[in-house]
């Protein structure tokens, strides 16, 4: 309840630097559509972290998040002639892996195992777990290891659609109109499941959480 | 090992926001990498030289369909509502052109012409009981002359003659009626005695009550059968003995046998067919 007014604090539209980035994306596709593949390489390199992040999010497994985020780059270059930059490129590239993950969510619903990436622990991340322990060595090792455990286990209790939207605005940083645009729903809406999700996180990880 | 939740209650705690952070540091290591855009030259690969199948065309082509919504919903809608109207719009009629006949006269003009065919056909048969049917009374009406008290035409074949003359001003009914029994008359004159006495008959049956006119199906079924048969050759003979005759046949004749003789005879403007 308290985090609510918090995300909604968050800019509603695209900052200088992602419409700057949006420009050079278009540009990039341009070329890629009069025929240089190449081009489609600096796409792939620019995105494919940040791609594969949103899925590894969703699905907790980083093979199936290799191979969905592989496909939607492979579905992405055969349809690039048909993208008409009514939306930026990373949208465009965001709607076909959400899209594509949340159908694979569908059909491997009864047979979902999980498989984590290992934290890095760097400045921003390595504040938090501070915050949380004093300790080092092999203790900080476990509390990190159980502390993703939690996470992972909170974020799969969320729908598909809720945790959708949590990983593209908490974890990814889009904006609401920019998650409305790439999940298909109105920012109302986006609105309406990050709260859901976030009161049904805080509940999961309360023990993490300040009061 | 593993640090509860309660004997962590003294240590900081965190936001929800800065907790889900932490899921942003989950990075693959560079070898990941490596492995990922080997195996996605080999789909990429795998891709350009697969084959594309010809349904995979149909979502693309109605993933377009959400965006001609309203047009289409508008279209469509107009072309309902034009073929309703349409369907059920009145005929109008257009100045000097005479609307088809109704029903019963058409069935009286249909009658009156297999009289003149069937006079053609039994030529010696003037005391068959087909006569005109009562139902050609309300046709019968309209041509001129013609008493609608009594229902008498008062059959003068002159008078027809002058009536065929003055056909333009019939209605196409009356004129055919007048032109089927001018054409009898000249053909056969003992057929327009016979009509003449029937023409006395529906005087007399006028006279009676309404709902004594209407016929039974068995008794018309019996009247078109015998209307069919070859009648007495001699036709000096009473219609007593006639009718003595008819009877005896019907009532030989079961309902269904008298229904499957009727349905074999048939007869047309030009032509009586007999199925066996």
């Amino acid at each position: 309840m308290q985090a609510a007014p918090k995300a909604l604090d968050k800019p509603l539209v695209a900052s200088p630097e992602r419409q700057q980035e949006a420009d050079s994306d278009g540009v990039l596709v341009k070329r890629v559509q009069a025929g240089e593949v190449a081009a489609f390489d600096t796409l792939i390199r620019k995105y494919r972290e940040r791609v594969f992040g949103v899925i590894y999010n969703m699905t907790s497994n980083r093979e199936d998040a290799a191979d969905l985020t592989q496909d939607a780059f492979i579905k992405a270059f055969q349809s690039i002639n048909r993208f008409q930059g009514q939306s930026s490129f990373f949208t465009w590239l965001y709607r076909i892996a959400v899209n594509s993950t949340l159908t694979h969510l569908r059909k491997s619903r009864l047979r979902s195992f999980f498989s984590f990436e290992k934290i890095n622990e760097e400045d921003k991340s390595a504040e938090v777990i501070d915050k949380l322990t004093d300790k080092a060595g092999v203790e900080r090792e476990v509390l990190i290891k159980e502390l993703q455990e939690k996470l992972n286990e909170a974020m799969q209790k969320l729908s598909t659609k809720h945790r959708t939207v949590v990983t593209l605005f908490e974890i990814d940083g889009l904006s609401h109109e920019e998650i409305a645009d790439v999940v298909g729903c109105s920012v109302g809406t986006v609105r309406s499941r990050l709260h859901y999700a976030k009161q049904l996180l805080q509940s999961e990880l309360e023990p993490y959480l300040r009061p | 090992m593993n640090e509860s939740p309660e004997s962590r209650s003294s240590s900081p705690k965190v936001s929800l926001e800065e907790l889900l952070r932490l899921k942003q540091a989950e990075r693959p290591s560079a070898e990941f990498w490596m492995q990922f855009e080997q195996e996605f030259r080999t789909k990429q690969l795998a891709a350009a030289v697969e084959k594309r199948r010809w349904w995979d065309a149909i979502p693309r082509a109605f993933a377009r369909l959400p965006r001609l919504q309203i047009p289409l919903g508008a279209t469509a809608i107009l072309a309902v509502t034009f073929l309703t109207v349409r369907e059920y719009r009145q005929p109008e009629i257009q100045p000097g052109v005479i609307p088809s006949a109704p029903p019963m006269v058409a069935a009286t003009m249909a009658d009156s012409s297999a009289v003149v065919d069937e006079a053609e056909f039994s030529v010696d048969s003037p005391a068959n009981s087909v006569g005109f049917p009562v139902e050609s009374a309300p046709a019968l009406a309209s041509i001129p002359g013609a008493d609608r008290e009594t229902g008498s035409t008062g059959w003068d074949l002159n008078e027809l003659m002058e009536q065929r003359a003055r056909s333009s001003e019939l209605s196409p009914s009356a004129r055919s009626i007048a032109a089927n029994l001018a054409a009898a008359a000249e053909l056969e004159p003992e057929l327009a005695r016979f009509i003449d006495g029937q023409s006395s008959s529906l005087r007399l049956a006028s006279a009676r009550e309404p709902l004594a006119d209407v016929a039974s199906p068995r008794d018309v079924r019996r009247d078109r059968l015998f209307a069919y048969l070859g009648a007495p050759a001699n036709t000096a003979e009473s219609d007593e003995e006639i009718t003595v005759v008819r009877e005896r046949i019907a009532s030989r004749l079961s309902e269904a046998q008298l229904y499957d003789q009727v349905r074999r005879i048939g007869g047309g403007a030009d032509r009586l067919t007999l199925k066996f």
